[in-house]
């Protein structure tokens, strides 16, 4: 089953918020959460992870170049059928310094409206695997992937 | 033993005064706790322990700070981004060294405090590359993984894991054993082995932090 991944920051959809912020509903997550799904001509970026996860190194380390600075970078993995259930996806063009990344693996949801952009941090709040890569285990995934020449230095905005 | 409190951790704080939000500035609390090392604090600007007067942050910096912190109460922050608050933070940081750091360890105690501010305000302190103010923001971030607010202790683990100070293992560990989000769990043993397998990088060796 593939994957849709979105960079979030993780600590906004920790399950204790809802004691801390909440009482909220069941089904519902706190608005914060909506913070990390900003949208753009109703359209939401997204990243498509094989079964096998075999490019999510490569995935973050697009994102992670695609920063002011170093840091940790933090994500959710939603299953894809679950997100299309939601919305339609659309294969696009990525904007990172990762070459191949950015043709093949960039989706975004599209005709997105603000119920549905609800659902979609419902469903991630609720289902989605969330991770965090440490700032050294980016740094070094970024050297490797500098090496292997799979950025284009000209598009790498941190510097290493 | 096990420590029972923050004190009997593996700590090695600054040569500092240390100002609690239960002290405010009515009453400082002097600390003499370590001779200056190349951590320690820089010396012309630290106030001696009998000093009654030049121990008080200065009211600029302090009415600064606050209002550092209440314009960026509704600023979204992203990992990886710069913002208004980082920059100026950062600057304030670097200008001010550990009397900045002093009263920001009073406001991130402040129960007012936006938890979001507080949590983008450790991050910042994690990453900075300062050893002048090093050990200060090393104690401030091992003592805020025990927070009250979930978003605070995230950001002191993210702090930390910046920081890559072995030094604070014991009190990592003493965190993982105490957590109760499953979340922080997971990222609290990922920074407790990193920090078992140090690398040379900016980690201060024992020569540099006797």
């Amino acid at each position: 089953m593939p994957y849709l991944l979105r960079k979030i920051r993780k600590a906004r959809w920790n399950p204790q918020l809802r004691e801390e912020f909440g009482p909220f509903e069941e089904q519902d997550c706190p608005a914060d959460c909506v913070a990390d799904l900003g949208t753009s001509n109703c359209r939401l970026s997204l990243w498509e992870i094989d079964d096998a996860r075999s490019n999510l190194a490569d995935v973050i380390v697009a994102l992670a170049t695609n920063a002011d600075h170093l840091s940790n970078l933090d994500y959710a993995l939603i299953p894809r059928d679950k997100l299309e259930a939601i919305a339609r996806l659309e294969a696009t063009e990525g904007q990172t310094a990762h070459i191949q990344a950015n043709q093949k693996w960039h989706r975004d949801l599209i005709d997105l409206s603000g119920r549905r952009l609800v659902d979609i941090a419902a469903l991630i709040f609720s289902v989605a695997e969330r991770r965090r890569v440490p700032e050294k285990e980016v740094t070094q995934m970024i050297r490797q992937a500098l090496e292997k020449k799979a950025l284009d230095p000209a598009r790498v905005r941190v510097a290493i | 033993m096990m420590p029972s409190a923050i004190t009997d951790l593996d700590l090695r704080k600054p040569r500092h005064v240390v100002v609690t939000s239960e002290t405010s500035n009515a009453r400082v609390v002097a600390s003499e706790l370590a001779s200056i090392t190349a951590t320690g604090a820089r010396s012309d600007k630290i106030p001696s322990e009998s000093s009654t007067t030049s121990s008080r942050v200065p009211q600029s910096l302090e009415r600064e700070l606050q209002k550092l912190f209440a314009e960026a109460r509704y600023e979204v922050f992203e990992d990886g981004m710069g913002s208004n608050f980082s920059r100026q933070l950062e600057a304030m940081i670097r200008a001010h060294g550990n009397l900045a750091l002093l009263e920001l360890n009073a406001l991130l105690r402040v129960p007012t405090t936006s938890p979001t501010v507080a949590a983008e305000c450790l991050r910042i302190i994690g990453r900075l590359k300062d050893k002048q103010t090093h050990a200060f923001r090393r104690w401030i971030l091992a003592d805020l993984l025990n927070a009250k607010s979930v978003l605070v202790r995230d950001a002191a683990i993210i702090g930390l894991s910046s920081l890559d100070d072995p030094s604070v293992l014991s009190s990592v560990r003493l965190a993982l054993e105490k957590e109760q989000s499953a979340e922080l769990r997971f990222d609290l043993d990922q920074l407790r082995e990193q920090l078992e397998n140090p690398e040379r990088g900016y980690a201060l060796s024992f020569a540099e932090n006797p």
